[in-house]
């Protein structure tokens, strides 16, 4: 065994604690049910969503630099989309956490979305819970780059951060009716651009129910704002049940149809449904389907 | 599902093959994570502890494959993942294959190397079914 370097000491007392982590996640993705936290702050998780392109990974890579600063010690769960035609995925999230790639208390786990909708994969929930229970102090969950169906995240974070940029201004009309009404901050990312406050000024008038406060500009390249955006993520929820009820809801709809799409495995089944789907008979189709489910 | 990291280590900023293995590699029904250019060994080995990979792919344009694989093996060995196959790909001569594999390579794919080829060997892990 070749002796470690002086300076590696602290990579490798790490080391021990993202094996554990890492082999921990790998069984929650496989479908174990992994560990539950003991009580946590309040403010342990944070969910940054938003289309692609905006800047999350950036964002969430200056947010970690601050909770190191602080001594926390971090988990970035990122999921990207995998492809409905073959299953494959390509994962890009951690090229913008590299900053962060020697620092033993940054761990960063790529996940792919393994056909699930709602902006998650199935295994997030629990990967959040295993993560603080095996003593991670804050974790981030990047969903996948989307719209305003994408709510998953909010039944599972403390906080939930909507990211847009100055180029992102159209886009705002495709989230406004769902993950608009979700999140508790909104950041205007690449700040520094032409466009930013005007924006700010058009989503103050149509965001309704969280406080003008809560939206703020920020540059993850240059620093502005994020001292703001921080606190913001750090204050204690307001427990807006009604909001985590609604995407809780959600998500379960989506683990539904993950396992109605999973007894369509059987041919005998999943012929008889697209036989009625295709005969014009969709309800005749649902329930042939969640009839067959219920005996699979 | 077969994960795989796909890394660049060293000063080699050609990352074109690497993007087009990515992108055959995910058609081909794997989770490929890939993490940008100028990796060191250390920040590779992390990143493959941490993705709990299957395979750990180099793409080397520099010519510094023998001694930077080298050290890819030996972090990986002593991060826990010896066991872990490394694959090497890029401008490696063929002179070099051998000694590639000696340092503990599962496979290498010099220039030339068809996309079937490549395929073939995720397709025989036994990942690849699970």
């Amino acid at each position: 065994m070749t002796p470690v370097p002086v300076e590696d000491a602290a990579v490798a007392e790490g080391l021990v604690r993202m094996r554990e982590l890492a082999g921990a996640l790998s069984d929650v993705e496989r479908g174990g049910a992994g560990l539950r936290a003991a009580p946590r702050p309040s403010d342990a998780i944070l969910g940054l969503v938003g289309p692609p392109g905006v800047g999350k990974s950036s964002l969430i890579s200056a947010l970690v630099r601050r909770a190191r600063d602080r001594g926390e010690r971090v988990v970035v769960l990122a999921v990207d989309p995998s492809s409905p035609m073959t299953g494959g995925a390509l994962l890009g999230d951690r090229i913008r956490l590299a900053e962060h790639a020697t620092d033993p208390g940054v761990f960063v786990r790529s996940f792919a979305s393994r056909g699930h909708p709602g902006g998650l994969s199935a295994a997030i929930p629990a990967a959040v819970e295993t993560a603080l229970a095996l003593g991670w102090d804050r974790v981030f969950i990047e969903p996948v780059g989307g719209g305003q169906n994408d709510v998953d995240v909010v039944a599972c974070a403390d906080h939930v951060v909507l990211v847009v940029s100055p180029e992102s201004g159209d886009d705002i009309q495709a989230l406004k009716a769902g993950i608009l009404e979700m999140v508790d901050v909104i950041a205007i990312n690449k700040a520094d651009r032409p466009g930013a406050s005007t924006l700010r000024t058009m989503l103050r008038s149509q965001w309704r129910g969280r406080g003008q406060g809560s939206i703020v500009l920020v540059s993850a390249a240059d620093g502005t704002g994020l001292e703001d955006l921080d606190d913001r993520t750090r204050e204690v929820g307001d427990g807006d049940a009604s909001r985590r009820d609604a995407a809780l809801v959600s998500a379960v709809l989506n683990d539904a149809s993950v396992a109605l799409r999973a007894s369509l495995a059987d041919a005998t089944l999943r012929s008889a449904v697209i036989d009625l789907a295709r005969a014009g008979d969709r309800s005749a189709a649902i329930r042939h389907l969640l009839e067959g489910a219920r005996h699979a | 599902m077969t994960r795989v990291l796909l890394a660049k280590p060293g000063l080699d900023g050609h990352d074109k093959g690497i993007k087009v293995l990515a992108t055959i590699l995910r058609d081909a029904g794997c989770e490929v994570i890939y993490t940008g250019l100028h990796q060191t060994p250390q920040k590779i080995a992390l990143a493959a502890v941490q993705e709990d990979v299957d395979v750990i792919g180099l793409s080397m344009l520099s010519g510094a494959h023998v001694d930077l694989s080298r050290d890819v093996i030996e972090q990986l060995r002593e991060a826990g993942l010896g066991e872990r196959p490394v694959i090497v790909g890029g401008n490696i001569p063929l002179r070099d294959v051998a000694l590639l594999t000696g340092l503990g390579a599962a496979a290498v794919f010099p220039t030339g190397t068809s996309y079937e080829e490549i395929i073939g060997w995720f397709a025989a892990l036994p990942t690849a079914t699970s």
